[in-house]
């Protein structure tokens, strides 16, 4: 054994030079890993007699991996086919210093103990066989010399201490493999000639390569060359430093691929930055950081207006036609072209294969994103047949310059298009929700059952069993989190009203595996037939949930209220035992209220809850609270088979207000009482009023009908939607509600420590301060806010990461991602569930307008929540269009003018253009317009259908509950 | 520049009366230059380093340069800049601990100071230029004496020749895209930029005790010397300088040869430093050490 001593010099990053030196040890025992080695001491893992049969190189051989190997193909090596690998450490090394996703992978393939993947890492850098200086060579010389010394080595080792076998070495470089060849008479062999030689059957395998392997070789000079060169990244730093180039996230015009919007920081102001055609575009991906050019003000462009369904880059010629078009428009925006990308955000994409017959045999294949904001990717595969049909994943490798469409390879298939499991699947991946089991550890924390409360958890809480708390709660609710109780206080008028939730952190104790993981996941995730909960099952639906008769520990928030004034005398908050006398759906407590025979306490309580939500509602209108409206719906569900069977909207009952004027006072005590607690660290909510120019949209639509809503304040923008309607079309002011909803900014949580007070405020409930207390079952802030709220009230002591602003504004950032992404899954789950409900079928419903566009109109069918575009084909049809920019009004054939907020009748059906493809497809029923709307003639009665089909599965049928979800928090 | 030895009287008569009967206790002639050794690179992390042994009455001497990039002075946009200095070891004897042998390091680095400003020739600092009026290199050459055995001073300038000549910067280039040029350092180990060190000087120390002139005096006659000079002389042969320390006085007669003697012995001393570091670099390679 021997040392060296390694030394470089590093650049620091103030600019400072350092000289680092490190000592290197060598040794010549260090083993092979070959089983059957005669000399090697340790343990042995590669076979090469189980090495697959390849006509390329005759068994039994050895494979040796170089980088490009490893960094290019991790969905090659991960497959079964690829065992009994040799990876030189020092190739290991590379590919965690260029990526650490793809050394992740690695590792976890080498990590594999299960015997059938046997890769083994050879530290080659410390063997004396294989250790060599770098000379006057480059990096990357040295690395491949270094891999080759390595499967020299294993030659001549194999050869004389164990069986011999063959060495081959795996490289995409040529040079590489060459002198393999030339210097150690080793063979080599490049990633599609080993996968060739493995015969027909692993030919699929092809498709798992990347495809940035070897391309930049070749070229071809006749290959027309679409899009600009990238500037250099110091030119791109010195321009933004400068201000002569921007810097901003580009996102994609979900509606027009030739379209989209890069959010620019000028002047301490966002600003949006139109890039119009596809060479602006530049090869950048939704997502992406990018910096862009302004063009001159002359060349500035104004939004197209235009809806292109079908994302397929035309030639160059279409795309001139389309900027012509861009052109001639009058309203003109910033806009600018795309010239270099910083950062790209290219995740894995969910989507299927675009089949044609006449590409059928062909290899190259387009793949079609789900998500409408990705262009098209092109795919290499060989199993075309076995891929259509199916959803898969791809990744985007590159996107040279004379490729118009981006470059990517197939990851893996995960089923069926339109099976619904595949389908839900393909949601959450889409939408980064975390739905994998939870781990081992954090089942292990759960207490055991039968789960009984301990004397010492009695003697702390207050005994609150004997007070008849009841629950209401949405029908066959299984993870009932909150409880109220109402009770005279004898000899007074006042009344005592108590909230009681869930101790959920009591089970959840700060930094358990369970914590952690519930962190993670952040709230429960509610598609249409599905939960995806953040805390295990034993607790969200059993030890949490307040069910009817059972003893449960609960954290109560108990006011003294006046039950004229409806305002609050006193607030106490405490831990309790309670024992619900009644676990009441909406309906079932609506039915009490209602019932004058029945009398009970319960009953009573629930009379005067009723009472005093009313009056604390007019309290909040009057603050200027907003009550808005969006299109919700629930499903019936078939309990055998899972699969929808129908719909209803979403009713709204006296108690479900009733419950949320409660649910919010409680919000609302506690976070006074965390923030005057905790003035830094407490976990609030807020809701920013939204800039005017987010009502643009609505105004323009309300003003084009001669409505008029003011929305200086949020009082005077209540006051106008509620008196605003057009007459003949009573569901005009709900629209405008789901328009002015569409308004609104996103309410946030956020760490009072990082904000100013006046910055705390809840537009939408006009409150001061607010924050979530209410649900820790299925939302994470609330279990903090449980936990910054029992400190308050000296019941447990606050754990250090309570008081940690920066430790609370990360937990913040993650909830509001989490919630954010559960909300957007949730609704691509209503949608995927109406296209199952609706296949087959096809439906007349009334449909109302809300957007009007150059071609198209958008419209809201209210029976499904669905709002989707009815295209007006001009093309071959000889139809006329003329649109009015000012008025928002289509004119069709100069006869009929259709504007926003008009009602329609539509046909909505599902259409499957092709075996992959399910789409809904709206068309014009009524006003008839020829050549467009759908023959009145062949006309369905509407609504029969659905009715016959309500009754016929009315015994076997149950709703499922839509999740809990106050329209205003 | 040295600490003297407690010497009895009939110690320094000793000493005296041979010198000045051309016998010294250690048997050289008047001009009888003590054997050393250099070993190149021992400060794995400095740039360049090295270590000078001065044979039987021990001096040990080790010098380490150090590089960094600095902003240049406004005046002098294209110029590096060179930092020396030398310590004392509190390793030489128990008397050095403390801040008590102070005075030693301060005196040879005032020295090696003077030398160096005083000679422009001595060091070309416009070969330290990377980034001209932005950033150029540092160069610092720290000095550690480590064991004392006399001729502190020409071992010094020794060492700090054989530090610089074993010195290589990695190279640099300069990156001339947008508005701001940056240096981008080249991660070839093989590929370094190596020092000139021609013009640097070597110092002749020579000591009066008794009538006589004795070249590199060992402690115990520096202790009995009556007056010390030191020439520095360059490779060409030329004489760049020359210092008096302590009192005393020379004759013109013993100035002029003084000088002489000093310009042969200087001569004899460069090709003696270039032959070893010579020798040196053919084994370059082997510096690996064998453990067992």
């Amino acid at each position: 054994m021997f040392r060296k001593q390694n030394t470089y010099v590093k650049k620091t990053r103030s600019g400072g030079i350092l000289k680092i030196v490190k000592e290197h040890y060598i040794r010549g025992d260090i083993w092979c890993g070959v089983i059957g080695c005669r000399e090697c001491k340790g343990e042995p893992v590669l076979d090469p007699h189980s090495a697959e049969f390849n006509t390329s190189i005759p068994s039994p051989y050895l494979i040796v991996v170089d980088t490009n190997v490893v960094l290019h193909h991790p969905d090659f090596l991960e497959n079964n086919a690829i065992h009994d690998v040799i990876v030189p450490q020092s190739v290991q090394e590379e590919v965690k210093h260029r990526n650490q996703m793809s050394y992740k992978r690695l590792r976890q393939i080498i990590d594999q103990k299960d015997g059938k993947k046997r890769f083994h890492v050879f530290l080659n850098k410390h063997h004396s066989s294989t250790f060599s200086e770098q000379v006057s060579e480059s990096a990357n010389d040295y690395n491949d010399r270094l891999i080759r010394l390595v499967c020299a080595f294993y030659q001549q080792h194999v050869n004389e201490h164990a069986t011999p076998c063959n060495i081959i070495l795996l490289s995409d470089d040529k040079e590489n493999r060459d002198k393999a060849v030339a210097e150690h008479s080793i063979q080599a062999l490049s990633t599609r000639e080993y996968i060739h030689g493995l015969g027909e059957k692993h030919h699929t395998l092809l498709d798992y390569l990347s495809t940035v392997e070897g391309k930049d070789l070749d070229i071809a000079p006749k290959t027309k060359i679409i899009y600009p060169e990238y500037l250099k990244l110091s030119l791109l730093k010195a321009g933004i430093r400068d201000g002569n180039l921007l810097q901003g996230v580009y996102e994609a015009n979900r509606n027009n691929y030739q379209e989209g919007y890069v959010s620019c920081k000028i002047n301490e102001d966002y600003k949006e930055m139109l890039i119009s055609g596809v060479v602006n575009i530049n090869r950048a991906i939704h997502g992406d950081v990018v910096v862009v050019e302004t063009f001159p003000e002359e060349e500035w462009r104004a939004p197209s207006g235009i809806i292109k369904e079908d994302n397929t880059i035309g030639d160059g010629e279409e795309i001139d036609e389309d900027l012509k078009d861009v052109m001639s428009n009058i309203k003109k925006t910033m806009t600018g072209k795309i010239v270099g990308i910083l950062e790209q955000k290219r995740r894995q994409f969910c989507g299927v294969i675009q089949y044609s017959e006449y590409f059928a045999h062909g290899r190259h294949h387009m793949f079609i994103p789900d998500n409408k904001a990705i262009q098209k990717v092109c795919i290499e595969t060989r199993q075309i047949d076995t891929l259509k049909g199916q959803r898969i994943v791809v990744k985007i490798d590159t996107w040279p310059r004379t490729s118009r469409y981006p470059e990517g390879h197939l990851v893996r298939m995960i089923g069926t298009v339109g099976d619904k499991d595949v389908e839900n699947e393909v949601i959450m991946l889409e939408h980064d929700i975390i739905f994998d089991p939870f781990p081992n550890s954090a089942i292990k924390e759960l207490p055991a059952v039968p789960w009984t409360i301990s004397e010492a958890e009695y003697a702390r809480r207050r005994d609150l069993r004997h007070i008849p708390v009841c629950s209401v709660d949405p029908p066959s609710c299984t993870d009932i989190d909150d409880a109220l109780h109402c009770i005279q206080i004898p000899e007074t008028n006042l009344v005592e009203i108590g909230v009681h939730i869930a101790d959920v952190s009591h089970f959840i104790r700060p930094n358990s595996v369970l914590d952690t993981e519930a962190a993670r996941r952040g709230t429960t995730v509610y598609l249409a037939d599905k939960r995806i909960d953040m805390v295990p099952g034993l607790l969200s639906t059993n030890l949490c949930s307040l069910r009817e008769g059972e003893e449960r520990l609960a954290f109560s928030v108990i006011w003294k209220i006046d039950p004229e004034t409806a305002g609050i005398i006193d607030t106490i908050f405490t831990k309790s035992v309670i024992q619900s006398k009644a676990a009441l759906s909406y309906e079932a407590a609506q039915e009490r209220i209602d019932d004058v025979n029945q009398n009970d306490v319960i009953t009573q309580g629930l009379r005067q809850l009723n009472a005093i939500s009313k009056k604390l509602k007019q309290k909040r209108i009057d603050n200027g609270a907003l009550i808005l409206a969006s299109p919700e719906v629930r499903f019936q569900v078939d309990t055998e088979t899972h699969e929808p069977i129908n719909l209803e909207n979403k009713k709204e009952l006296d108690t479900n207000s009733m419950v949320e004027e409660f649910m919010l006072l409680a919000n609302v005590s506690t976070a006074k009482k965390t923030y005057e607690f905790s003035p830094n660290c407490a976990i609030l909510r807020r809701h920013p009023e939204p800039p005017d120019h987010n009502y643009k949209p609505l105004l323009r639509a309300t003003e084009s009908r001669g409505l008029t809503i003011d929305t200086s304040s949020a009082k005077a923008l209540s006051e106008s939607l509620q008196s605003c309607t057009i007459p003949n079309n009573p569901f005009s002011n709900t629209l405008l509600k789901i328009l002015t909803t569409r308004c609104m900014q996103q309410a946030k949580y956020f760490c009072s420590g990082t904000l100013k007070k006046e910055e705390f405020y809840h537009f939408g409930l006009a409150n001061e301060i607010y924050t979530h207390f209410t649900s820790p079952i299925r939302r994470y802030p609330d279990i903090l806010v449980h936990r910054l709220l029992a400190s308050a009230i000296g019941v447990d002591p606050p754990d250090s990461s309570l008081t940690d602003e920066k430790i609370t504004k990360e937990r913040c950032d993650n909830c509001n991602f989490r919630h954010t992404n559960a909300q957007r899954v949730g609704r691509a789950s209503v949608e995927l569930t109406t296209v199952l409900l609706l296949k087959g079928k096809t439906y007349r419903e009334e449909a109302y307008v809300t957007q009007v566009k150059k071609n198209a109109i958008r419209v809201l069918v209210p029976k499904y929540g669905y709002e989707g575009f009815v295209f007006f084909e001009i093309k071959d049809t000889g139809v006329s269009l003329e649109y009015n920019d000012d008025l928002l009004k289509l004119t069709i054939n100069e006869t009929v003018t259709i504007s926003v907020f008009d009602r329609l009748v539509v046909e909505i059906k599902v259409v499957e253009p092709d075996v992959q493809h399910q789409r809904i497809q709206l068309k014009l029923v009524e006003p008839f317009i020829k050549d467009i709307s759908v023959s009145p003639t062949d006309c369905i009665p509407m609504d029969t259908s659905m009715d016959s089909n309500n009754n016929n599965n009315n015994n076997d049928t149950e709703s499922k509950p839509l999740p809990k979800r106050f329209k205003n928090n | 520049m040295y600490r003297p030895v407690r010497l009895s009287v009939y110690e320094r008569e000793y000493i005296i009366g041979g010198a000045e009967a051309s016998i010294r206790s250690d048997g050289r002639k008047e001009t009888e230059y003590r054997d050393f050794s250099i070993e190149l690179g021992v400060v794995s992390n400095a740039y360049g380093s090295a270590r000078v042994d001065l044979h039987s009455d021990t001096t040990v001497v080790m010098t380490a340069v150090k590089a960094e990039l600095v902003a240049p002075l406004d005046d002098r946009p294209d110029e590096g800049k060179v930092e020396f200095s030398v310590e004392c070891s509190p390793v030489v004897g128990p008397g050095f601990e403390g801040h008590s042998s102070d005075f030693i390091g301060l005196g040879i680095t005032h020295l090696v100071k003077k030398t160096f400003l005083t000679s422009p020739n001595a060091f070309n600092t416009k070969s330290l230029c990377v980034l001209s009026g932005r950033q150029n290199w540092c160069l610092y050459v720290d000095t550690l004496i480590l064991q004392m055995g006399g001729n502190l001073v020409d071992v010094v300038m020794i060492a700090i020749r054989a530090a610089l000549e074993n010195t290589r910067l990695p190279r640099t280039t300069i990156v001339e895209e947008g508005e701001v040029p940056e240096i981008e350092i080249s991660d070839d180990p093989t590929s370094q930029i190596q020092i000139d060190t021609t013009g640097i000087p070597l110092c002749v120390t020579l000591h009066k005790v008794g009538i006589k002139v004795l070249v590199d005096a060992r402690r115990d006659e520096e202790t009995c010397s009556r007056a010390c000079m030191h020439v520095i002389v360059n490779q060409t042969g030329k004489v760049c300088g020359m210092h008096m320390s302590q009192g005393g006085s020379f004759t013109p007669k013993q100035v002029l040869s003084g000088v002489e003697r000093a310009v042969l012995q200087s001569k004899a001393m460069f090709e003696s430093i270039r032959e070893k570091i010579n020798a040196i670099d053919v084994h370059r390679d082997s510096i690996s050490i064998f453990l067992t």
